[in-house]
């Protein structure tokens, strides 16, 4: 077999990534100081975004190219889109934050494109190697982040938690793998396992496959009752890698699996019914929401706070993938469009918290934020508009993407009731947003503030909070992109 | 069926049963035992034992692999680097979160019961299927693994290697000296 | 002919001239003030190029916002919200004027413009909006601002009230989220494609169940709203915690929003449902009008006492809207507006009373006469528009309420159809009659003992306790001359209601008619055979269920 140079150029996004990464470790031993190795990274990235949107104009082959690994659809080019702009901000508020708590060293510009190239395999996979080996090495790069910050003993807590967890996690995804494989006669790719579904779901060995896949990549999203390393490491995380790891990775496992179930597993008798994997996630949809709204109320941390926020927001998300299970056609446009939304809000939230900090005072109890509206309107006015996005409240992006979301659910009368839980937790989490809100502008400061200067950070804040913004009052472009070119006709 | 093939079968099932406890019980005992040496002692029997187990597979380039490198290679760093470090044995892992241990054992019971009922009703479930393509005739030779890994396997290949960089980077960055001066140059 | 969008984006506009504008402070306040005019000019044009005649939507605004998911940014104006976008404008215009509207807290004026204005155009969306998903947006929309405001600007108590305020309202307003998912999901399961519309939705009908739910989820967002008790405990908090401007905004205009939706979207879409709960939402409006009658009685914080007064009054609104007849809803529309004016002026003068004398409690006043006497004629008048002396604003409203209540059973039977709720009518209208009575009782006594007796307390002596200045004249100037255009001559506004409210009611009944006619049907669309004033683009035809 000879590999044509257009599957390569294909790939070009994917290769940029990780090509960029691996120069970025080469400059880091070799030039002086770190910023080379940042910028090269960051330019990087827009190279990247470039080629993708060079695949995009070109693009439309529906076809799985490498042996039916990988397949290179508008929808991963749009996850891509996201995941990279992710990996941009990150180093863009990275690089600060590391200098002021003085811990930089270039591999941690290299781990998160490295970790950015195992996302995109992720989103681009259509067959259960390639899941893997993108989530591996997604996984790997986050672990290995998370305990980047020497100093900190809970960044090493969270990494150990994270990596003992996720090494569960990949032996539930291979162990999943290798029943399917065996049930099927053979076929790990999606369309293989899609065509030999209908005659295996009465297998209960495949069925125990099924799930077994499942639950590693509800483990790597953080659902509950697999969420258990989330609020440990997004914690102890130094925090624009909490913020990667919100956004990016997050972003990557719901990509991976809406193409795992929207495809390998969408055969109705696998989906539905009693045991359906539908029945199940919504299920697990439920407890995730309301667990983590519950726990986020008594937390005290902001970071720990956001990190149950989030787990929070992987059962809305997952209310999407109930109805993409359900067929319904909406499903798929809405979950890119909130996945879009969310990230976007994500990084804004993180920004800020990385920027509140000081050197040996990085103010991440609630009551330190006390006063923050007086010294610096802007950042607090960026924050809760941040914030009201989490929370759903229009006109922001957040309440958009949850409407979407919660529209293609209505269309099923079954999921009625998971929207109504979804509204009754959003109403939850609004209390422990606005405690924010209030810390920042209903309370005297209790310590002097004194920000650190950074024109990376500054800019990551305003473009996101401008697109958060965006999003919420002309979501129209956004729409149709996603509604139009962005659905996968499996 | 006749008395040759019956006693073949019975003598693969008695190789699988054996080779399959060797790897159970190495990787039960490496993670209980307390000193590091014997952990990893316990390690390199487990596998050796799935290496047997490859090779009864007709997978003999993946066996020979598997005692070359992981048996060979893997473990030999990692009894150096054991012995290099010294550490004291380990203290047991501290007697918290009763309910969860509880709620865990019994999903665990419950996966376990499941599979069991599987096997005993293996003859009657229709449960792995036939490939549909036959194995080639020189399955398992180096020729045949080596094309593969560069035909249909490529992608997973070279992916991969993306992610053993990755574990020699941590390795290098999680075990590197930290000044504890407020230098942002690391040794 | 007036461009509502423009309507919306001057306060908008306004606020972000307020927030960049450089020289802080002392620019803030006179460009908020120019914007409210502004703003107040336009609802006036709106008023004046208004067509009585029409029942249907006017001067429309309608362009596409999310075609694919048929959301659209959609205004209107008809006959139901004229008048209330009009008394958004003026208060809003009468609160930056005058100078108590921060209370005691007279610093950041310039985020309390912004506030304000943000809230203002909130408000007048939410009004304006014919588009459901644009509805719901501005409805949340006003949220934010009024959070802020009480919680920076308020009492000792602001951020408890905050929250308060903040939840209660959020529980009503997601519920009811849920309900218009559900009813956008079934609009597109009957008519086949997806829209916000609110003709359309006006057209479908839903099975028993789903309905009833529906209604109860739309009903608890806007009688938290009202507030109708028993959901009313955040009202006394808000109020008397908020400053003064934020209380005559909350009064005057924010408490409208439960009413009017209800009006606007909870009995048209839900008729069978509401005429089934009628009797109890009237009961408990009665309830409420008697109930925040004698708690204002006993209240020594004159704050609170202005907040139980407005519970009071407000339950005169949905008692009116229940009775579901011509002169029962104008009545309500009508005292919706005559409440804004009477208790936004309370509470202008309560605030007065706290920025001259740092006290609320009503023992500590008395004789202010002397040192007041054009505070105390302004404040009289507040007063007795509140409690419905004729002539004045608060009459009108009450009487025709009253009255509707009253013929109830007759105004029904005429149209051919049972008495839409209670068996006694005339038991009702006789205990909200009852209320009135003590509405004066306890204003009247209110009055007394802050304005009247002997000036024996040696603070109110004081030369800080003086009358009222040139700002403070002015604005209750406005409010004085409106109370009493509005009690002399309410027919012209009388006038302008009349058309929309005769096509709510005839719509109203006859899809009630059909609904009844049909109890065990499915979702449906039902469209009214008469060509009344309606756009024309609605189909005319034969009503036929299918």
């Amino acid at each position: 077999m000879t590999i044509a140079a257009a599957q390569i150029v294909a790939l070009s996004p994917l290769l940029m990534i990780t090509g960029v990464g691996c120069l970025a470790l080469l400059l880091d031993t070799m030039a002086k100081g770190r910023a080379p190795a940042l910028w090269l990274a960051q330019l990087g990235c827009v190279a990247a975004l470039l080629a993708v949107a060079n695949q995009w104009m070109g693009s439309g082959s529906s076809q799985p190219i490498w042996s039916g690994m990988l397949i290179v659809d508008r929808m991963a080019l749009f996850l891509d889109g996201v995941l990279i702009i992710a990996a941009l901000a990150t180093l863009l508020v990275a690089a600060p934050f590391m200098r002021e708590h003085e811990f930089e060293h270039g591999e941690h510009y290299a781990l998160v494109l490295f970790a950015t190239a195992g996302g995109m395999t992720v989103v681009h996979a259509t067959h259960l190697l390639s899941l893997l080996i993108g989530i591996e090495t997604m996984s790997l790069a986050a672990y290995l982040l998370v305990a980047s910050w020497r100093r900190q003993p809970a960044g090493a807590e969270g990494a150990l938690k994270y990596l003992l967890l996720g090494a569960f996690a990949a032996g539930f995804l291979v162990y999943g793998t290798a029943l399917v494989y065996g049930t099927t006669g053979g076929e790990m790719s999606y369309a293989g396992i899609a065509a030999r579904a209908a005659r295996a779901a009465d297998n209960p060995l495949f069925i125990m496959g099924a799930y077994f896949l499942l639950t590693g990549m509800l483990f790597k999203i953080a659902a509950v009752p697999f969420h258990m390393w989330a609020p440990d490491a997004y914690e102890g995380a130094p925090t624009p890698v909490t913020g990667l790891m919100a956004s990016g990775i997050k972003v990557a496992a719901v990509g991976g699996l809406v193409r795992l179930l929207g495809s390998a597993f969408a055969n109705p008798g696998l989906a539905l019914g009693h045991a359906g994997w539908v029945r199940v996630l919504g299920g697990i949809a439920f407890a995730t929401m309301t667990w983590g709204n519950l726990a986020a109320l008594r937390q005290e941390n902001v970071k720990r706070m956001l990190a149950y926020s989030s787990i929070a927001h992987a059962g809305y998300l997952m209310i999407g993938l109930v109805a993409l299970g359900q067929k319904v056609d909406g499903a798929q446009p809405a979950l890119l469009v909130y996945l879009a939304a969310y990230a976007a809000t994500t990084l804004g939230v993180f920004t800020v918290v990385a920027w509140v900090g000081r050197r040996d005072d990085e103010r991440l109890l609630i009551r330190d934020w006390a006063g923050m509206a007086r010294t610096r309107p802007a950042v607090a006015l960026a924050m809760t508009v941040l914030l009201l996005s989490l929370a759903g409240v229009p006109p922001t992006g957040g309440f958009f993407g949850k409407f979407y979301v919660f529209r293609a659910a209505m269309q099923s009368p079954d999921l009625a009731w998971l929207v109504v839980a979804a509204v009754l937790n959003s109403l939850v989490s609004v209390y422990y947003y606005l405690r924010i809100v209030v810390a920042m502008y209903f309370r005297d400061p209790v310590r002097p503030w004194q920000p650190f200067p950074s024109v990376g950070m500054a800019i990551v804040l305003f473009v996101t909070v401008v697109v958060v913004l965006a999003l919420g009052v002309v979501p129209r472009p956004v729409v149709e992109l996603a509604a139009g070119g962005l659905v996968t006709h499996w | 069926m006749n008395l040759a093939a019956h006693s073949a079968s019975m003598a693969e099932t008695i190789v699988f049963a054996i080779l399959s406890a060797g790897v159970l019980v190495g990787g039960l005992l490496t993670v209980t035992r307390r000193n590091p040496v014997s952990a990893v002692m316990c390690l390199v029997l487990t596998f050796a034992a799935l290496a047997g187990l490859f090779a009864t597979l007709s997978a003999h380039f993946l066996a020979v692999l598997q005692i070359l490198v992981y048996a060979g290679a893997v473990m030999v760093l990692f009894i150096f680097v054991v012995m290099m470090v010294n550490r004291e044995e380990s203290t047991p892992i501290a007697r918290q979160g009763l309910v969860t241990r509880a709620a865990g054992v019994l999903a665990a019971g419950y996966v376990f019961y499941r599979v069991a009922w599987l096997v005993s009703h293996e003859r009657t479930l229709p449960l792995l299927a036939a490939s549909a393509t036959p194995p080639v005739k020189d399955f398992g030779t180096v020729s045949a693994v080596g094309a593969l890994l560069f035909a249909d396997f490529l992608f997973p290949f070279e992916a991969i290697s993306l992610l053993l960089l990755l574990a020699v980077v941590g390795g290098v960055m999680l075990t590197r000296h930290v000044r504890e001066d407020h230098s942002s140059r690391v040794s | 002919m007036t461009d509502l969008t423009l309507t919306l984006l001057v306060p908008l506009l306004g606020a972000i001239l307020v927030m960049v504008a450089p020289w802080g402070e002392r620019t803030s306040r006179p460009i908020g003030i120019v914007a409210a005019l502004v703003s107040l000019g336009q609802s006036l044009f709106i008023v004046r190029d208004f067509d009585k005649s029409i029942g249907a939507f006017q001067m429309a605004v309608d362009r596409p916002w999310v075609p694919s998911l048929g959301i659209r940014f959609h205004l209107g104006v008809d006959g139901i919200s004229l008048w209330l976008v009009l008394l958004t404008t003026l208060m809003v215009f009468l609160t930056l004027l005058s100078p108590q509207a921060m209370g005691l807290h007279k610093t950041r004026s310039r985020e309390f413009t912004v506030a304000i204005l943000v809230l203002e155009a909130g408000m007048l969306g939410t009004f304006l909006a014919v588009d459901l998903f644009a509805f719901y947006v501005f409805w949340e929309l006003m949220l934010i601002p009024m959070y802020f405001i009480i919680g920076i600007w308020g009492g000792e108590r602001r951020l408890y009230a905050a929250i308060k305020f903040v939840i209660f309202t959020l529980v009503g307003s997601l519920l009811m989220l849920a309900a218009i998912l559900y009813l956008y999901a079934q609009v597109h399961a009957v008519t086949g494609q997806w829209t916000f519309d609110y003709a359309t939705w006006a057209t479908i009908t839903l099975p028993r169940g789903p309905e009833l739910l529906c209604f109860l989820a739309f009903t608890l967002a806007f009688m938290i709203k009202v507030p109708l008790v028993p959901l009313h405990t955040w009202l006394p908090d808000a109020h008397v915690e908020a400053p003064t401007g934020g209380s005559v905004i909350l009064a005057a205009v924010l408490l409208k929003f439960g009413a009017y939706g209800f009006l606007r979207f909870a009995l048209p879409f839900f008729p069978l449902a509401a005429q089934q709960t009628a009797p109890i939402i009237a009961w408990l409006a009665v309830a409420g009008i008697i109930f925040g009658a004698l708690m204002a009685w006993v209240q020594d914080d004159v704050k609170k006492l202005v907040a139980y007064s407005s519970v009071s009054h407000l339950g005169f609104v949905v008692l009116g809207i229940l009775v579901l007849s011509q002169k029962g809803i104008q009545g309500g529309i009508f005292q919706m507006l005559a409440h804004g004016i009477s208790t936004g002026g309370l509470f202008l003068a309560v605030g007065i009373l706290y920025d001259r004398r740092h006290t609320r409690r009503l023992s500590d006043f008395g004789g202010l006469w002397k040192p007041m006497p054009v505070f105390g004629a302004c404040f009289l008048v507040m007063v007795l528009a509140s409690a419905g002396l004729p002539g004045l604003c608060g009459f009108v409203g009450e009487f025709l309420v009253l009255l509707g209540t009253f013929t109830a059973g007759k105004d029904w039977q005429a149209s051919g159809l049972a008495a839409p709720m209670f068996a006694h009518p005339a038991l009702l209208a006789g205990l909200a009659a009852f209320a009135v009575i003590l509405a004066a009782v306890y204003l009247l006594t209110t009055y007394q003992r802050v304005m009247f007796g002997p000036l024996d307390k040696p603070e109110n002596r004081d030369p800080q306790v003086r009358d009222l200045g040139l700002r403070e004249r002015l604005v209750f100037a406005v409010l004085v001359l409106t109370a009493l255009v509005m009690g002399m001559a309410p027919q012209p506004i009388l006038d302008r209601t009349a058309a929309s409210v005769q096509e709510l009611t005839a719509n109203y009944r006859f899809r009630l008619a059909e609904a009844r006619a049909n109890p065990i049907g499915p979702a449906r669309r039902v469209v009214a055979g008469k060509p009344s004033a309606r756009p024309a683009s609605a189909p005319a035809g034969t009503a036929r269920p299918f």
